[in-house]
């Protein structure tokens, strides 16, 4: 075991701290779930956003991450993941089905996967398309280059993109705007997060990236479980760097 | 059991990815077996969903689809960069060249574009969102950034004033480092709900 630094086990304790307080909120959030199954659901952009679709016969397009397997990228194209199969499994009656399109081969195959899925429990895996997910290119300029022509395509409502996306989802997102479809953008890279939320408001900042919709009991508790933890984070955090400012003025801290 | 396999093998393998970063000297061995599996996993996803690409262009064009002429090119531009790789090997100096003249223009291209339709959205934003606190720190930014950018205050050479933009140079990197904390623990949080299984994107 190699020898530990201040900065090391200070890391390792937030780790603990984290791993901890999710479980503790993770065994709360799923026994209140339990307990009040008729709790009022709240609105979301995505529950706007597949009425709309539902409403006008229109399919919704979901743009994954552009690659980058291995990285933090990869965690955000899980939770877009989560997003598709929301999305998949609330349009299964729609006229337009919906269709993900994914930059990373694993992550279309996924994506396929899930749709799959999806149309198999709901006993109906005649409507189940192959096309319903597809690799748009990769890296991320031929991945624009593959998404741009889909986002064109008619009977599209919205765009939904979730994902390690740079800033090059911003022509993706004119597009979808000057079309006058819905655009919700969630990315994990900062250039994403900042581009995204200086054209669109309502887009993920910071760990809201990785924040998905799901109406199951279990993920929902793993949803709500996110949001207390990340809030008591966040507080301890800022209270540790105050502490340490303040430490440094006092020349206690180099 | 079609439900559990899944989600116990997604546990195993992220516990022992952790245990070999945790005690890479023991485990470091194992961990790149087991991440060249994952290499060669993902190399097949791939194979695989080129296979359906190409299968999906090929039928785009035999039923005559409108704008067709795209997947033409597509599936010939993918053939010719195969056939080219696998014949002169990806190394192969001409190929690079040949691949990079063609890729490096494209890319630049797209970057003019995103740079104009940033600075569109800058000044659409007033109009859609008005005056407000986001709009005008903005401005104020844009337009103070753009100024120590020209360097002429620096060439001033006055003490207080190079602390002074040095500290307001320091700003961004602290936006930055704030969402740079908010992604890394968002991360975390959803490492951990895939961990626990509390969340199974791979299956429905």
């Amino acid at each position: 075991m190699p020898e530990l630094s201040l900065n090391d086990w200070l890391a390792y304790g937030l780790l603990l701290f984290l791993f901890v307080a999710f479980g503790i909120a993770y065994l709360v959030s799923w026994i209140k779930r339990k307990q009040s199954t008729l709790s009022s659901e709240s609105k979301n952009p995505i529950d706007a956003i597949l009425h709309h679709s539902a409403e006008r016969g229109e399919g919704v397009l979901i743009a994954l991450s552009d690659g980058d397997s291995g990285q933090i990228g990869s965690l955000t194209a899980l939770a877009g993941l989560q997003t598709a199969g929301h999305v998949f499994r609330h349009s299964l009656n729609n006229d337009t089905a919906p269709k993900a399109m994914a930059g990373d081969g694993a992550l279309s195959l996924l994506s396929q996967q899930l749709c799959a899925g999806t149309y198999h429990n709901a006993v109906m895996p005649e409507l189940f398309r192959l096309e319903s997910s597809a690799l748009a290119g990769l890296g991320s300029f031929a991945y624009l280059a593959g998404l741009m022509p889909e986002i064109s395509r008619p009977n599209l409502n919205a765009l939904v993109m979730q994902g390690e996306l740079n800033s090059e989802l911003l022509l993706a997102m004119d597009l979808g705007v000057s079309q006058g479809k819905d655009t919700l953008i969630s990315s994990s890279s900062l250039s994403g997060q900042v581009i995204s939320y200086l054209a669109n408001p309502h887009s993920a900042l910071g760990a809201e990236a990785f924040l998905n919709k799901s109406t199951r009991p279990r993920e929902k508790a793993a949803h709500d479980a996110s949001l207390i933890t990340l809030k008591v984070m966040g507080a301890l955090i800022v209270a540790g760097l105050i502490v340490a400012v303040l430490l440094h003025f006092l020349g206690v801290l180099p | 059991m079609k439900k559990i396999a899944p989600v116990i093998v997604a546990i195993v393998s992220a516990l022992f990815v952790m245990a070999g970063i945790f005690f890479r000297e023991s485990l470091g061995g194992w961990l790149s077996v087991a991440l060249n599996w994952a290499i060669v996993l993902s190399g097949v996803a791939l194979l695989l969903i080129l296979a359906r690409f190409l299968l999906t262009h090929i039928g785009y064009i035999a039923r005559g689809r409108r704008g067709f002429i795209y997947s033409l090119v597509g599936v010939l531009a993918f053939l010719v960069t195969l056939i080219a790789g696998s014949i002169m090997g990806i190394d192969n100096p001409v190929y690079l060249k040949w691949i990079s003249g063609i890729m490096r223009p494209l890319e630049t291209a797209l970057l003019g574009l995103i740079a104009l339709v940033l600075a569109t959205f800058s000044l659409k934003l007033f109009r859609e969102r008005g005056w407000n606190a986001l709009t005008l720190s903005f401005t104020v930014s844009a337009v103070l950034f753009l100024i120590l950018g020209l360097g002429v205050l620096q060439a001033i050479h006055f003490g207080p004033l190079n602390q002074l933009i040095r500290v307001v140079e320091g700003l961004p990197m602290i936006g930055a480092r704030g969402l740079l904390i908010g992604v890394a623990l968002g991360g975390l949080m959803m490492a951990m709900r895939v961990l626990i299984g509390a969340e199974r994107p791979y299956d429905d």
